[in-house]
């Protein structure tokens, strides 16, 4: 009406990306790099990240030939109904799932970490609730969230890094800088389910201002995170060395324990950053959920959302406690990863099938 | 007519009917046009006023014709001398003299358009051509002037009320900067704006709400700065109020708001003149109501309950200083007692061992877990502040010896209370005043409850799902189409210069662009660059 911000602009796209990839898996992304690639950790975040840019990119590409659709809608464009239809069903299925996982995942660690005696459930069910209220305000709410906590969240991590750098010692990173290439290629579909979460550009683009959904934009938002996770892994490896970071579950955690301030008014800084983690993994499941609930709503053509964030909520709460236990997450975990990946080359398969064909949507179309 | 309607059962409707007999409205005893008989014309104003002890009908005869007048006001709401002097004086006396000295005598024919060119000396006059408007004129205390022979009614301006003087702000006390603050009448409040700012582009439109109380409401912009969609909007939110009575300006502000499900302040309420000018100057609209020493100001966005007019007057590192420990008080007051209660109830380990070691032995004799604690002194608290409030000043200050022996020292000894629980009810209370506007302020105090709520559910976590949760609220609201978390979500770079930080005056050359104005520079160029080229 009034306001000119109505659409979302170029910051609160960049924000969309950052916060929906950096979520949970930040504290236990220094572990999880270790145990894939061992001495490639550090070059296979960089090459995980700079993968996920590029499929971003091509995200990014792709959504702006439809400058109007989101990709449940141009997939039947795309392929016919039948085809279309089924791989936007398959595309819902991936959104619910990795909210239902990040929720649990989050819950899990919350409960590990600072809420011993609390049930699980209870966790789960309060931030899905709280998710459920953010849905309900819509991608203007969420994006304004999701710029308000970004930088808080970069700012944290940050202070986290500047704070334990008096832990860090680059003889322990030696073994990092020079590791063999094919082991840290091998590993990089591994990680790259770390950096997933830019599929929201799939789903947001129409709602871009226009000419904001830049590939410049999406290289800021993609790379925030990129620089924070590889900056993660080199002081958890700094400060702790190889081995020992991989027998932690949560080395971000721990670095932030090991911190040593001086007349401080706390004594375990850790809590502060879980609390502060507690918004990143809020972002990520409020965001995934979004989507969730709105490819849905475009699947079946109809307008309101809102009631399908209702009726979603139970089936993500459901999702979330089937696994039984660490190993079948961790299973589900990488199942999910390659989804995403797959979700990524079919985006890249798409984009080549709109260049040969030429059925882009134009500009008034 | 309407408990008739109301009532729901039919047996007991003659008895309300005998007990009320149908009382004609005052509008349907006389036909409301005027006539050019001055009896017919007082009767119909009697028609109105005959059961009002305040209202004055003087009659009187003009010139040497004796044509007959008559003077319609309320006492109370006229100011006697202007009558006696410049109407009653001139017409019955100096005019005689008139006729005399031009050798001719005032017929009935034009009588009015002589007493309006040469009789009345009073700078403001107006003429009225139907009942309503002369009758609206005399109940907001003009004189109405009723001529033989004339269908007009010529309506003199001689209000004088008994009014306050322009005095000190109550509630919004600054060190530096001007002391006057608005009063009741729409007219000092806008002459005081006025002085302020003397653009003729500045605009006071005035329109009058309710459909008995009929109070003057004054929206104020200035063109070329206000958007004039804003202008719009406010005239088409002001102009959907239909109620009887306007009695204050928080109840405009309660009709124009945007979510009424919220504790938040959606507009600004001050009582400042220099604070009201300064917004009108960004671009944003006040609103006057008479009646009333409080101005309106949309759109309001949430970091404008922060900003004291000192900020702008003093030093910018002072400034800016006062603006950070506002925005710091704002988080301590709001999150400090819900964080001890986690912190005391699930992770002691988070404290320094001696701090949780001195704490624990604090609250050894306590009988109540932390979270009935913290409750009953928050709620002490704000009684102590709401009876403060209320009291007069004689016996507040009772109340305040009283509440800091109770709070202070009694609770402790009694064995209800930790120390360290006094220490932080304290502090949450202090830093609950350093808010400037008095609204935002008890927000803030109103959102701890729930918080602490939480805290006792679900320890930090809570906390951080209560913060979430104040988030997705805030930057869901929004005030006259304006985001509420500006300049922060969205994101607006230039106006965060004003914002957490009050930065040197030359570097805020636009206007906030948040609220969208015409014109955005707020002076041309940096004069700082200005003189280095110079040199």
């Amino acid at each position: 009406m009034l306001n000119k911000h109505d659409r979302l602009g170029g910051i609160q796209y960049i924000a969309l990306i950052s916060s929906t990839i950096m979520g949970v898996i930040a504290i236990s992304l220094p572990n999880i790099a270790i145990e894939s690639a061992h001495e490639g950790a550090l070059l296979s975040t960089l090459m995980a990240g700079i993968l996920a840019t590029i499929f971003a990119v091509i995200m990014n590409i792709l959504g702006n030939l439809f400058p109007k659709k989101t990709i449940v809608e141009y997939l039947v464009t795309l392929l016919g109904k039948s085809l279309g239809k089924l791989l936007g069903l398959i595309l819902i299925i991936y959104f619910l799932s990795t909210t239902a996982l990040i929720l649990r995942v989050f819950s899990d660690a919350l409960k590990g970490l600072v809420l011993l005696h609390t049930p699980l459930e209870v966790i789960m069910i309060s931030m899905l609730l709280t998710a459920v209220y953010l849905c309900l305000n819509g991608i203007n709410g969420i994006a304004k969230l999701s710029e308000l906590f970004l930088p808080i969240i970069i700012l944290s991590i940050l202070l986290l890094i500047g704070l334990s750098s008096s832990n860090f010692s680059f003889v322990r990173l030696r073994p990092v800088l020079l590791p063999s290439l094919w082991q840290s290629i091998k590993s990089i579909p591994n990680l790259s389910s770390a950096f997933l979460g830019y599929e929201i550009i799939l789903m947001v683009t129409p709602f871009i201002a226009r000419k904001k959904a830049n590939i410049p934009n999406t290289l800021i938002g993609i790379g925030i995170p990129t620089v924070i996770y590889t900056l993660l892994v080199i002081m958890a490896i700094g400060a702790f060395g190889l081995k020992p970071t991989q027998q932690m579950n949560y080395p971000t955690i721990t670095l932030a324990r090991k911190i040593n301030f001086p007349g401080a008014f706390a004594e375990r800084f850790d809590i502060f950053f879980v609390l502060l983690w507690i918004l990143a993994a809020f972002t990520s499941v409020a965001n995934y959920f979004y989507m969730a609930s709105l490819s849905l709503v475009r699947l079946v053509t109809l307008r309101n959302y809102q009631p399908f964030v209702y009726f979603l909520a139970p089936i993500v709460y459901m999702l979330a406690i089937l696994p039984q236990d660490l190993p079948e997450i961790k299973m589900v975990n990488t199942y999910i990863g390659y989804l995403g990946l797959s979700i990524s080359i079919l985006a890249a398969v798409l984009l080549i099938l709109v260049l040969i064909s030429g059925k882009k949507e134009h500009e008034n179309g | 007519m309407k408990i008739i309607k109301k009532n729901k059962n039919p047996k007991k409707l003659e008895v309300l009917e005998e007990n009320n007999p149908p009382q004609l409205k005052s509008e349907e005893k006389v036909d409301i046009t005027l006539s050019k008989s001055i009896d017919e014309n007082l009767a119909k104003f009697k028609a109105f006023l005959e059961d009002s002890s305040d209202a004055v009908f003087r009659e009187f005869k003009l010139g040497s014709q004796g044509i007959p007048c008559a003077l319609v006001f309320i006492d109370g709401l006229v100011n006697s001398e202007v009558i006696n002097e410049n109407i009653l004086k001139n017409l019955m006396y100096e005019i005689t003299m008139l006729e005399r000295a031009r050798g001719q005598s005032i017929q009935a024919e034009n009588a009015y358009d002589f007493i309006k060119e040469h009789a009345v000396s009073v700078g403001e006059i107006a003429e009225a051509e139907t009942l309503d408007k002369s009758m609206l004129m005399v109940m907001s205390g003009e004189v109405a002037l009723i001529v033989e022979g004339s269908k007009k009614i010529l309506i003199v301006n001689a209000r004088g009320w008994p009014a306050r003087g322009v005095s000190t702000p109550d509630t919004e006390g600054s060190v530096r900067g001007p002391k006057d603050a608005f009063t009741e009448t729409l007219r000092v409040n806008t002459a005081l704006l006025r002085r302020k700012c003397k653009d003729p582009n500045m605009v006071i439109k005035t329109i009058k709400l309710g459909r008995r109380s009929k109070t003057d409401v004054a929206y104020v912009y200035i063109k070329g700065i206000t958007n004039p969609k804003l202008v719009e909007e406010v005239e088409k939110r002001l102009n959907q109020i239909d109620v009887d009575e306007i009695m204050e300006t928080g109840q405009i502000e309660q009709w124009i708001q945007d979510s009424y499900l919220s504790p938040f302040p959606q507009v600004q309420l001050t009582e400042r003149p220099d604070t009201t000018i300064s917004n009108v100057f960004d671009g944003r609209v006040a609103i006057l109501v008479d009646n009333s020493p409080f101005s309106i100001i949309v759109p309001a966005g949430l970091y404008q309950f922060f900003q004291a007019p000192e900020d702008y007057y003093d030093r910018w590192i002072i400034g800016s200083f006062l603006r950070f420990l506002r925005w710091s008080a704002s988080l301590l007051a709001a999150f400090v007692p819900s964080i001890y209660i986690a912190v005391i109830t699930y992770h002691p380990s988070f404290l320094p061992t001696p701090l949780a070691l001195a704490i624990a032995a604090n609250r050894v004799n306590i009988p109540f877990p932390a979270f009935v604690e913290a409750f009953l002194m928050e709620i002490t608290i704000e009684l102590l502040r709401e009876s403060g409030a209320r009291l007069p000043k004689a016996i507040g200050q009772t109340i305040g010896i009283v509440g800091g022996i109770v709070i202070g020292d009694a609770a402790v000894r009694a064995g209800i209370t930790s120390p360290s629980m006094v220490l932080l009810v304290a502090i949450t209370a202090i830093a609950s005043f350093v808010i400037p506007t008095y609204s935002a302020g008890i927000a803030l105090r109103l959102i701890r409850f729930p918080l602490m709520i939480l805290a006792a559910v679900l320890g930090l976590y809570g906390v951080v799902l209560g913060f979430i949760l104040l988030n997705i609220h805030l930057v869901s609201l929004k005030s006259f189409g304006f985001d509420y978390m500006t300049p922060q979500a969205p994101l607006v770079l230039q106006d965060t210069k004003d914002w957490i930080l009050r930065l040197p005056r030359h570097l805020l050359w636009n206007r906030p662009a948040s609220v969208n104005p015409v014109d955005i520079d707020r002076m041309d160029q940096d004069p700082y660059k200005e003189n280095k080229n110079a040199k």
